[in-house]
C-alpha cells in the first residue's frame, strides 16, 4: 500500500519525530491538537492540523471518536498512535481500521494480547520464557491473598499501562491499600482502563528490552539490547545499548526469545520485548506494542530509522532484512529531560517555558517537543525533550551527554538535567554497575552541589540582583516597556 | 541576606565594591573581579567564571552542568510566618486537577492522614496532613484545577 498522508494521534516530541521520518518518506502528516496545545511546536511541523477537544486527555488524544472524525476529516489513509495515549489501545486500532485507514502498529488482535498481562504471560511461558510470579487483580477482596502468596515487596502495575504510569510499590500488606488505589487511579486517567495487576518485585533486577522488527510474512529481526535500569517514579530516565552487565550469549538469548514470543503471537511492525535480569537470570515481562520513547539509541547504534520502518512494515512492505545484516558498533545513551523538580521529589513543573537553550554538536540529537513560549501543560505526561549520544566507545558517549547536558539549559520550568548528569558521571555508573534502584539508592549524592559552585552562584546572583537594580532605575527614567524583574539571556 | 539555594536556606553576605564582589558563606570568603557586568563573567583568582542565568521568580544559575536555584528570603515574609504560628492551612504543593478528596469538614486528622489526591502530568499525588487537627473548611472539590502554593484546606 502506497501511504500519502499519516494522522499522528499524539503530541509533543513523538509527534514531531514521526512526522520527520513521514517527510522523508515523502508522506504528508496530519497532526491533532487540544485546547491546551493550540500554540504547541509539533503543530508546525504538520503539513494540517485539527483540532480534536479540551485540555484534558479522555477529551482530546484519549478520546477515539474525535480522533476519528479528525482522521475521516483529514481523508489520511493511515494513523500513527506514537507512545502513551491510545498507542496500545485495540479498540482504536480497530476503529481505525474499520474506517479503511492503515493503522500503523500489530493488528488489533495482537495489541489485545500484548496489553493482556495474562495472555501474554502463558504466551511467553509456551515460548520458553522465564517470567515473574504474578497476576491480574479481577477482584480487590483477593489481593491480599495473591500478594501473600508472591511474597511481599510487590508491585502494582497498570494491566494496559506500560512507561510506569500507575506502577505502585508495597513493601508489605499496609501499603498495598494505597498503592493500590494510586495505580488504579493513574491506570484510569493515562489508559482508561483501571485493571491493575500485581507481580513480585525483584532485588536488584536490571531492566533490559529487544527492539524487533517484524514483517506480515513471517520474517523478523531484533536489535542488540536496550539498558534502561535508571529509574525512577519507575519511569525510565536513562538508556544505553549496549548494555554494559550482560554478556553476549545472554543478548542473543533475550533477542531469540523475544522474537520467538513475537512470531509466536503474530506480532508485525516495530515491537519490544521487556526482561528483568537478576543474578544471571532472566524474565519476560511484556511486549511493548508501540515505538518507544529510548528508540533512538537503537537507531544510533545502527544507523537504521525505526519510525520509517515501521510505517514501511505496517503497509505490508517486505521486511528484507536478515540478522546477520544487523551492523552495531559503538555506543548509544539517552537521557530524558522531564518539568520536574529533583529538589521536590520530582513533582511536576508544569507552564510557560521563556528559556531555551537546547545543545548541538557532533554525536548528540536531541528529539523535542518544546521551545521558547511552549506552555508544559499539567494534562500529559511532562517529557520535554530526549537527549541522545553516540560515540565509538560507552566512555566517549557518556563524556559527550555529559557535555551536551551542561549546555542544556530550560528556565522556569525545573528539570532533572543537572541531576542526570550526576548519574552518569557517578561512579558506579561509570563502571556499569547499578541496577533499577540506582536512584533510590544515590539521590542524596546525585542532588549534591559543589562548595565552590555555590560561591561562584551566589557571586553570579548577587551581581545580576546588583545589575537588576541600577537597570531598574534606568530604565524607569526613560520609561521603558520592558519588565525589569524578567530577563533573560545565554 | 538569607538566601533560598536550591532546597537549603543559607545565612550568605554579599557585597559590590568598586569592581569586585565579595561573598561569605559559613565565615569562608571569595573575592571575584567583574570582568564583564552585562554578561556576568567573573575571575575569581585566575578563574574565569562564566554562567548562562535566567532571572525570574527564582534566579536560575547554571555552573558547569550544575543548576543552581536563588531566592532571597526576605526578612518581613519570615516574620510574618513566625509571627502566626502554627500552621491553619494546607497549600497546594504542586499544580494539577483534584481527583480525589478524603476529607470532611470536622474531621479530626492524624499527622499522616489522607487528605487529597492531586493529579499532575498523568501522576496521582497524594497529599497527606502534616500536622494533627480538625477540618474547618475544604476550599476545593473533585475536578478542581489548582495552582501551585492554593490554599486546599483550612484548619
Amino acid at each position: 500500500m502506497n501511504i500519502k498522508k499519516i494522522l499522528i494521534a499524539n503530541r509533543g516530541e513523538i509527534a514531531i519525530r514521526i512526522m520527520r521520518s513521514a517527510r522523508e518518506l515523502g508522506i504528508k502528516s496530519v497532526a491533532v491538537y487540544s485546547e491546551a496545545d493550540r500554540a504547541s511546536k509539533h503543530i508546525k511541523y504538520a503539513d494540517e492540523a485539527y483540532f480534536i477537544g479540551e485540555a484534558p486527555a479522555a477529551e482530546s488524544y484519549l478520546n477515539i471518536a474525535k480522533l476519528i472524525s479528525a482522521a475521516k476529516k483529514s481523508n489520511c489513509d493511515a494513523v500513527h498512535p506514537g507512545y502513551g495515549f491510545l498507542a496500545e489501545n485495540a479498540d482504536f486500532a480497530e476503529s481505525v481500521i474499520n474506517e479503511k485507514i492503515l493503522w500503523i502498529g500489530p493488528s488489533p488482535s495482537v495489541v489485545r494480547l500484548s496489553g493482556n498481562k495474562i495472555e501474554a504471560r502463558k504466551l511467553a511461558e509456551q515460548a520458553g520464557a522465564p517470567i515473574t510470579p504474578g497476576a491480574v487483580i479481577d477482584d480487590e477482596k483477593d489481593i491480599r491473598q495473591i500478594a501473600e502468596k508472591i511474597g511481599y515487596p510487590v508491585l502494582i502495575k497498570a494491566a494496559a499501562g506500560g512507561g510506569g504510569k500507575g506502577m505502585h510499590i508495597a513493601n508489605n500488606e499496609q501499603e498495598l491499600e494505597s498503592a493500590l488505589r494510586m495505580g488504579r487511579s493513574e491506570a484510569k486517567s493515562s489508559f482508561g482502563d483501571d485493571t491493575v495487576y500485581i507481580e513480585k518485585l525483584l532485588k536488584s533486577p536490571r531492566h533490559i528490552e529487544i527492539q524487533l522488527l517484524l514483517d506480515q510474512y513471517g520474517n523478523g529481526v531484533y536489535f542488540p539490547e536496550r539498558e534502561c535500569s535508571i529509574q525512577r517514579r519507575y519511569q525510565k530516565v536513562i538508556e544505553e545499548t549496549p548494555s554494559a552487565a550482560i554478556s553476549r550469549q545472554m543478548a542473543a538469548k533475550l533477542g531469540e526469545t523475544a522474537l520467538n514470543i513475537a512470531k509466536k503471537i503474530g506480532y508485525h511492525t516495530a515491537g519490544t520485548a521487556e526482561f528483568l535480569v537478576d543474578n544471571g537470570e532472566f524474565y519476560f515481562l511484556e511486549i511493548n506494542a508501540r515505538i518507544q520513547v529510548e528508540h533512538p539509541i537503537t537507531e544510533a547504534l545502527t544507523g537504521m530509522d525505526l519510525v520509517s520502518k515501521q510505517i514501511e512494515l505496517a503497509s505490508g512492505s517486505m521486511l528484507n532484512l536478515t540478522q546477520d545484516e544487523i551492523h552495531s558498533s559503538g555506543h548509544a545513551i539517552e537521557a530524558r529531560i522531564y518539568a520536574e523538580d529533583p529538589y521536590g521529589n520530582f513533582a511536576p513543573s508544569p507552564g510557560r517555558i521563556d528559556y531555551y537553550n537546547e545543545p548541538s554538536m557532533p554525536g548528540i540529537r536531541c528529539d523535542s517537543g518544546v521551545e521558547v513560549g511552549t506552555v508544559v501543560p499539567i494534562y500529559y505526561d511532562p517529557i520535554l525533550a530526549k537527549i541522545i549520544s553516540y560515540a565509538e566507545n560507552r566512555k566517549k558517549a557518556i563524556a559527550r551527554l555529559s557535555g551536551a547536558l551542561s549546555e542544556y539549559h530550560i528556565a522556569p520550568n525545573k528539570t532533572a538535567i543537572s541531576f542526570l548528569k550526576s548519574i552518569i558521571t557517578h561512579e558506579d555508573f561509570l563502571k556499569g554497575d547499578y541496577d533499577t534502584k540506582f536512584i533510590d539508592k544515590n539521590k542524596d549524592v546525585l542532588l549534591k552541589t559543589t562548595e565552590d559552585k555555590i560561591f561562584d552562584a551566589v557571586a553570579i546572583y548577587y551581581l545580576t540582583k546588583h545589575r537588576q537594580f541600577s537597570t531598574s532605575i534606568r530604565e524607569n527614567a526613560i520609561d521603558s516597556c520592558w519588565d525589569s524583574l524578567v530577563e533573560w539571556r545565554g | 541576606m538569607k538566601l533560598k539555594i536550591n532546597d537549603k536556606i543559607q545565612e550568605v553576605t554579599a557585597k559590590i565594591d568598586g569592581g569586585t564582589i565579595y561573598v561569605e558563606i559559613n565565615g569562608k570568603k571569595k573575592s571575584y573581579d567583574i570582568i564583564d557586568e552585562s554578561a556576568a563573567i567573573l575571575k575569581q583568582k585566575n578563574r574565569i567564571v562564566k554562567s548562562d542565568y535566567f532571572i525570574g521568580k527564582e534566579t536560575m544559575i547554571w555552573i558547569d552542568g550544575e543548576e543552581y536555584y536563588i531566592s532571597e528570603i526576605k526578612k518581613e515574609r519570615e516574620a510574618k510566618k513566625s509571627k502566626s504560628g502554627k500552621k491553619t492551612s494546607i497549600d497546594s504543593p504542586l499544580p494539577g486537577v483534584i481527583t480525589k478528596i478524603a476529607v470532611s469538614p470536622g474531621d479530626q486528622l492524624e499527622e499522616g492522614d489522607l487528605i487529597l489526591v492531586i493529579e499532575s502530568m498523568k501522576m496521582a499525588n497524594e497529599i497527606k496532613a502534616e500536622f494533627s487537627g480538625t477540618i474547618k473548611t475544604i476550599l476545593v472539590k473533585e475536578g478542581d484545577q489548582v495552582a501551585m502554593s492554593d490554599k486546599l484546606i483550612l484548619f
